[in-house]
Formats: C-alpha cells, structure tokens, sequence
C-alpha cells in the first residue's frame, strides 16, 4: 500500500522537469528563429496546447484526495502463476 | 521576405536574400509522430476498457491515467517542438554577398557558417532517390578556393535553381572583388588579364 500522493510528488517532479525543458526550448527558438509566422505560430501552439494540457489536468487533480492509499497490486493473484485447477 | 536585421551579422548593403530549410517532406516522420501522440493515450484508454474494464472501477485507476496520460502528453509535445526546432533553425541563406550556413543539432549545439560569395569555386547539386526526384529536392554542395571543406546542403528544393543562381550570384560579386579574386584564383592570362587591370584602374581612380 501507498499513499497516492506519493505519486502526484512523482508527477510535480516530472511537470518540472518538463518546464525547464520546455522553457528553454521556447527561448532558444524565439531567439534563433528568424522573425516568421511559423516561429510564432509553431511556439504559440507549443505553449498553449502545454497549458491546456497542464491547466486541464491540475483542475483534475484538484478534486482529488490525494492521502487516500492504492495497492497497485490487488488486482494480480498468485493463481495467475500457479493455478490450482491446474 | 526576411529582415536583413535578423541576419547574423546584418549587412544593409545585401539586397537579394533567399532563406532555404529542408523540404517539407522531410517532415513526414515528425507529423506520423504527432498523429502517433495523439492517438497512443487514447488507444491505451481504448484498451483499458476493452481488457481491464475494472481499472476504472475504482477512482485511483482513473488518477493514475490521467497522472501517466498528461505527462505521456507533455514529453510528446516537447519531444514534437524540439524535432521541429531542429528542422526550423537549420538554415541555409543566401544573399548578393555571401552564404550562411546555420546547424542546430539539438537545444545546445549550434553551428553558423558563412562564406564570401566572390570566393565560390564551384557549385554541385546531386538529387537522389526516387522521392526527391519526384518532389525535386536534394543536396547543394559549395566548394571554396583553396579549401578542402565545402558547404553542404542537405534536401533543400529546387537543388539545381538554387546551384545556378548561387554561381550567377558569386559571378557578380567577384566583379566587385576583382582584386581579392585575382589574389584567391591567380592572375589570368593574355586578354582577359588586360581587361582585368583596366576595370581595377576605373575602380581606383573613382
């Protein structure tokens, strides 16, 4: 058994890691990028659809309890390898 | 049409700019990767339902989806924004003076070549393959005087207008360069070098 926040710390760690790449991704295109459309339009989708993606999400986790516990193993039995109508 | 102020090192005297990137076909793999993104997180959702129907039974099951889903979502997108970084910023200018040659490999690796277009030697274009025949793309290759490295170019379209018009270029620069080309090929012989030493004359008595 887990508590389940331990995977929302997992999640915020990886969500980090995320924004520092994807910010320096950002700065390095609109720096080199030579003014264009697709540099503005190619970034603006890049943000947006990570805001919607991230704003869509947190709203979700927002509901949740997150000190509740799992077993991530319930569902598997010991039947599945040794099966005693065998 | 591009600002000459984005070029790097502006030179306002540049008046014909042409900006070559790889032809969009090249492409073909990041818009498979993105459909591929899109579509894997819903198929898995898909699959969820269909064999562990019981996963979603429970409200941990959903969390742990969307958890694994969003962050699925995210690496792809910034995986999908890099691949297209690569492509964007991999830059190939041409102007009434020189050639610049930018390489992005990666977030922190970048290259930017450039080369006075008076000191052109030779230009090849090679397109290759059943695809890039058929789409007219292909590579452009710059060979400098004295020099054993050459500029490549890799799948830009139209390879052999852009070859033509690059020697057309070069060959009206060096009237401009007459001296800096007779000291990078040699002085030529007979009547071409009367005429040579006739036009340096004209340009330093104006």
């Amino acid at each position: 058994m887990f508590p389940l926040w331990i995977f929302l710390l997992i999640w915020l760690a990886l969500v980090s890691l995320f924004c520092l790449m994807a910010f320096i991704s950002t700065m390095q295109m609109l720096r080199y990028g030579i003014r264009a459309h697709w540099t503005m339009l190619s970034t603006f989708l890049f943000v947006a659809s990570s805001v919607f993606v991230l704003g869509g999400s947190g709203l979700f986790f927002l509901t949740v309890d997150w000190s509740e516990p799992i077993d991530l193993f319930s569902g598997w039995s010991n039947s599945i390898m040794f099966d005693p109508n065998q | 049409m591009i600002d000459l102020h984005h070029l790097p090192g502006p030179d306002l005297r540049e008046t014909e700019v042409h900006v070559f990137r790889r032809h969009w076909l090249t492409l073909v793999p990041l818009i498979l990767s993105t459909g591929l993104v899109f579509i894997l997180p819903f198929a898995g959702y898909a699959a969820l339902r269909i064999f562990r129907a019981e996963w979603f039974e429970t409200p941990t099951g959903t969390i742990m989806f969307i958890l694994g889903t969003s962050i699925f979502f995210l690496f792809g997108l910034l995986f999908l924004f890099q691949t297209f970084m690569d492509y964007w910023l991999d830059i190939f200018i041409v102007t009434d003076k020189r050639i610049i040659d930018i390489n992005q490999t990666g977030l922190f690796h970048r290259t930017v070549s450039e080369l006075r277009l008076y000191r052109t030697q030779d230009v090849t274009s090679e397109v290759k393959g059943f695809l890039a025949s058929m789409f007219d793309f292909g590579d452009v290759y710059v060979q400098t005087a004295g020099e054993t490295e050459r500029f490549h170019f890799k799948d830009i379209p139209h390879p052999d207008a852009v070859a033509k018009r690059i020697l057309e270029l070069a060959e009206e620069d060096r009237k401009n360069h007459l001296e800096e080309t007779i000291e990078e090929f040699g002085m030529p012989d007979g009547d071409n070098q009367a005429i040579i030493q006739k036009t340096i004359a004209k340009k330093m008595e104006s």
